[in-house]
C-alpha cells in the first residue's frame, strides 16, 4: 500500500513529462543589471556623504544659533581667566614718559620698569568656541 | 571574478525558470521586469547570499507579489481588466506534454500549490529552499507537491508514448 506523502509512479512520470517543457524564453541582461546596481551603490555613497556633511554643518551653526550662544563643549578654565584678566584695571604707573625715555636710552630695554600684566595664556581654536 | 559575479552568472542561467515563477502573479513583460530587478538587487548585496539562486527566487517572489498588488489596485482604480496571457511555455513538438495544456492545468491549481510545482520542477530547488522561499514548513512544502501533482495527473492525460490532452477535453 503506497504511503500518502509519496509520490507514485504516474505522479514521477508527469513531473518528467512537465520538465521537458522548457519556460518561455527571458531575457536577462546581467551587464546591464551590474550597470545599474553600480549607479545605485554610488548614488547611496554620495547621499551618505552628502548626509554626513549636513550633519556636521548643523552641528557647527547650531550653537551660535541658540539663545546665549552658548558652546556645547565645556568652557575652558582659561578663558574665564583670560577675560578676568582683561577686564581689571590697568595699573597705573607713576613713571613718566619722559623718565621711561631716558631710562631705555641709558639702559636699553633692562631700563624699562617690570610688567604689571598677569601672563596671557596660549589661546586654541577650543577656547574661541 | 568575484563571488558576486559568480551568483549572477549562475542566476542568469535560471533566467527562463525566474521568469516563469514570477509570471505566477504577473505577465510576461511585468515578470522580465521583475526578474532583472531581483538580479540588480543580488549585484548591489554587500555580502554575496549563500544560496544565491534561493535567493534570486525568494526576491523575485516578493517583487512579484508587490508587482501585483500595484497592478491590482492599479485595475481597480482604472476599472479596466484586460488580460493577456501569453505561453508560459516554449511549443516545443518533442516535449512529453503538450504546453498549452500543461498551463491551463497548472493555471487551475490553487497559488500555493502552483508555486512550489514552479519551483520543484523548472527551478529544480529542494524541499529546504521551497520552504525558506514559499515560508512554510518543509513538510507542508512537501505535501502541497504531493497534492499538486495529484490534481495536475487528473487533469493532464499523460501517454507513455503521446503527448498529453486535457482530461476534460478526452471523449
Amino acid at each position: 500500500m503506497m504511503r500518502e506523502n509519496e509520490v507514485d509512479e504516474s505522479e514521477l512520470k508527469l513531473a518528467e513529462a512537465l520538465k521537458s517543457l522548457e519556460p518561455a524564453a527571458s531575457r536577462m541582461d546581467p551587464i546591464a543589471a551590474a550597470f545599474t546596481a553600480g549607479r545605485r551603490c554610488g548614488r547611496r555613497r554620495e547621499r551618505a556623504w552628502g548626509a554626513a556633511a549636513i550633519v556636521c554643518a548643523v552641528l557647527a551653526i547650531c550653537p551660535r544659533l541658540m539663545p546665549g550662544g552658548k558652546s556645547p563643549l565645556p568652557a575652558h578654565p582659561a578663558s574665564s581667566w583670560t577675560v578676568s584678566a582683561v577686564a581689571e584695571p590697568l595699573p597705573s604707573s607713576d613713571v613718566s614718559a619722559l623718565q621711561l625715555d631716558r631710562d631705555v636710552l641709558d639702559h636699553g630695554l633692562a631700563g624699562l620698569p617690570a610688567a604689571h600684566f598677569a601672563a596671557m595664556p596660549v589661546m586654541t581654536a577650543r577656547d574661541m568656541l | 571574478m568575484s563571488d558576486l559575479s559568480r551568483a549572477a552568472e549562475r542566476a542568469a542561467a535560471h533566467s527562463a525558470a525566474l521568469a516563469l515563477y514570477a509570471r505566477q502573479w504577473l505577465d510576461a513583460t511585468a515578470a522580465q521586469d521583475v526578474v532583472q530587478e531581483a538580479l540588480v538587487r543580488l549585484l548591489g548585496q554587500r555580502v554575496c547570499p549563500d544560496e544565491p539562486v534561493a535567493w534570486m527566487y525568494a526576491a523575485v517572489r516578493r517583487a512579484a507579489i508587490d508587482a501585483a498588488r500595484s497592478r491590482d489596485r492599479r485595475r481597480k482604480r482604472e476599472g479596466a481588466m484586460t488580460e493577456t496571457k501569453p505561453n508560459w511555455f516554449q511549443h516545443d513538438e518533442g516535449a512529453a506534454l503538450d504546453a498549452d495544456a500543461a498551463q491551463r492545468a497548472l493555471t487551475r491549481l490553487p497559488h500555493e500549490l502552483r508555486e512550489i510545482v514552479v519551483l520543484r520542477i523548472w527551478a529544480e530547488l529542494g524541499y529546504a529552499d521551497i520552504a525558506r522561499i514559499t515560508g512554510v514548513s518543509v513538510g507542508t512544502a512537501h505535501a502541497r507537491f504531493i497534492e499538486a501533482m495529484r490534481r495536475l495527473r487528473d487533469a493532464l492525460d499523460v501517454t507513455e508514448t503521446g503527448r498529453s490532452h486535457d482530461a476534460g477535453k478526452r471523449s
